[in-house]
């Protein structure tokens, strides 16, 4: 069965330079050479590659011009004297860029990891700073809330929550509110105004903080036990006489933190109690509301 | 190796011989490599020139005709700087000349590449190729070839210059094209029939 003649060209055809390279095998070679004798467009077109193959090959070498050492050293030179000015940096940078193609595998892993840890990290943050400080209220906090500031000077010993404390006692902090200082976010004002106004500021948030956590405590008075109550009565109390006695500044706001913690914990200890008690009210009957 | 048809069946057509061996114009050993790189890495001045001598032929050649003679001297001494500099980075995977052709034929190819679609040889040098002779051997075969390879794609043209021109063989070509050699193969077989298409006839069989 003899092939169509398009379809052995084609077939020879793609085997030409392997053929004229001697690189076929015995079989192929002869099958190659065979078409060659029958088909003369073939032969023509091995007869062009050849000439091409060895007119490539006869092509006369290309001298360098002498000045291409001269060139090569004088950037080289260059080269160094930017070293030596380019940051530390930017030396580590380009020292392990070539081999990260081999390492890009690893490094984006790595990469990808830390990112992850560093916003697991920032959101957790976040979240205690948000429990701690309560910044929804700290930013527009008045100065003179009640709750806190005066109860410490005039009226230590007077009762932590009121007789008629109830839930809507948490809800206290509805007394106007109106900033204290200028906030620094105010492009009017300056860093040394809004560096002055920080201790204000503090204190503005330790007295709103204070406000709200006793509203909260009064409302979940009702429940604890009268030893629990006391308690919480008396160091409530004890802290204030702290932050009435402590030199302004530093030393108050210590004291003033010291209080907000205290009652951070009472209201939270005492949520944790409540729903600890909805999923078992016989194992946690008698700690429920302990501050 | 068949050298000659003729002597076999006088009465039918002649057909080009097959190459006699394969010609291999292969580098130095390792060793020597080896000697070389670490002198030149403590920055031994003799060295680092004889490092230069030993592959400045190639490195230009292959610039010249990838790239063309204008910007040839520009990229053979990138390259060369990139040698030196980065011989630190040389870890003997492959040959030394094979690496400093790898970055011979990327250097040119990227050089190309800002160069955009600017050719080295315009049409009017094209349109002064004489025309074919007729029979034989072109006596001005070179020049056309020559014009012939600046208006190939830049990827024809390198495995020519590598293969062709500069002898390496195709596993070399590969390693420096950094592909399988059977790609490598049939590469040089596209590049070689371009080529005959942009030459035009040639001429009949020697």
């Amino acid at each position: 069965v003899t092939q169509p003649r398009d379809k052995a060209c084609a077939q020879f055809g793609d085997q030409l330079t392997a053929y004229l390279d001697g690189e076929l095998t015995d079989d192929r070679l002869s099958a190659v050479r065979g078409h060659l004798r029958e088909c003369e467009g073939c032969r023509q077109a091995a007869a062009d590659l050849a000439i091409v193959r060895d007119g490539l090959r006869e092509l006369a070498p290309v001298d360098p011009p002498p000045s291409l050492w001269a060139g090569v050293q004088a950037q080289l030179a260059a080269r160094e004297v930017e070293d030596a000015h380019r940051p530390s940096w930017r030396r580590a940078l380009l020292r392990w860029l070539p081999v990260l193609p081999r390492y890009g595998g690893i490094a984006i892993v790595c990469a990808a990891a830390a990112v992850f840890l560093l916003w697991r990290a920032t959101r957790t943050t976040d979240v205690v700073e948000t429990g701690k400080t309560a910044p929804a209220i700290a930013t527009n906090v008045p100065a003179t809330d009640p709750a806190t500031t005066t109860p410490i000077t005039p009226a230590i010993a007077q009762p932590v929550c009121p007789p008629s404390a109830d839930l809507a006692v948490a809800t206290v902090p509805a007394t106007p509110v109106t900033p204290v200082t200028p906030s620094i976010d105010d492009d009017t004002a300056d860093v040394a105004t809004a560096i002055a106004a920080d201790p204000a500021r503090t204190t503005a948030s330790y007295t709103a903080a204070t406000s709200e956590l006793l509203g909260l405590a009064c409302g979940a008075r009702g429940d604890w036990t009268p030893t629990h109550r006391d308690t919480f009565d008396s160091t409530v109390t004890k802290l204030r006489g702290e932050i009435a006695s402590a030199a302004p500044g530093r030393a108050q706001d210590k004291a003033r933190r010291a209080l907000v913690r205290y009652l951070q914990d009472a209201v939270v200890r005492d949520e944790i109690a409540a729903i600890d008690h909805a999923h078992d009210s016989h194992a946690f009957a008698g700690t429920r509301g302990a501050p | 190796v068949i050298e000659s048809l003729a002597d076999l069946a006088p009465s039918l057509p002649t057909v080009p011989a097959t190459l006699a061996e394969p010609r291999s114009r292969a580098s130095g050993s390792l060793t020597d490599d080896a000697e070389l790189i670490a002198a030149c890495r403590r920055g031994e001045a003799r060295a680092m020139e004889m490092l230069y001598h030993q592959y400045k032929r190639r490195v230009f050649g292959m610039a010249h005709r990838i790239v063309g003679a204008s910007d040839a001297e520009e990229v053979a001494q990138e390259v060369f700087v990139r040698v030196f500099r980065a011989l630190g980075a040389f870890r003997g995977d492959s040959a030394l000349s094979t690496w400093i052709y790898r970055l011979t034929v990327n250097a040119s190819l990227s050089h190309l590449a800002k160069r955009g679609r600017r050719q080295e040889v315009s049409d009017d040098v094209l349109s002064d190729v004489p025309a074919p002779a007729a029979v034989q051997r072109d006596p001005s075969l070179a020049a056309r070839i020559e014009g012939a390879l600046a208006q190939l794609p830049p990827g024809y043209r390198a495995i020519l210059v590598l293969h062709d021109v500069e002898g390496l063989s195709h596993e070399e070509c590969a390693a420096i094209l950094e592909c399988r050699v059977g790609t490598c193969k049939s590469q040089l077989h596209k590049a070689r029939g371009k080529m005959r298409e942009l030459l035009g006839p040639i001429g009949g069989p020697a």
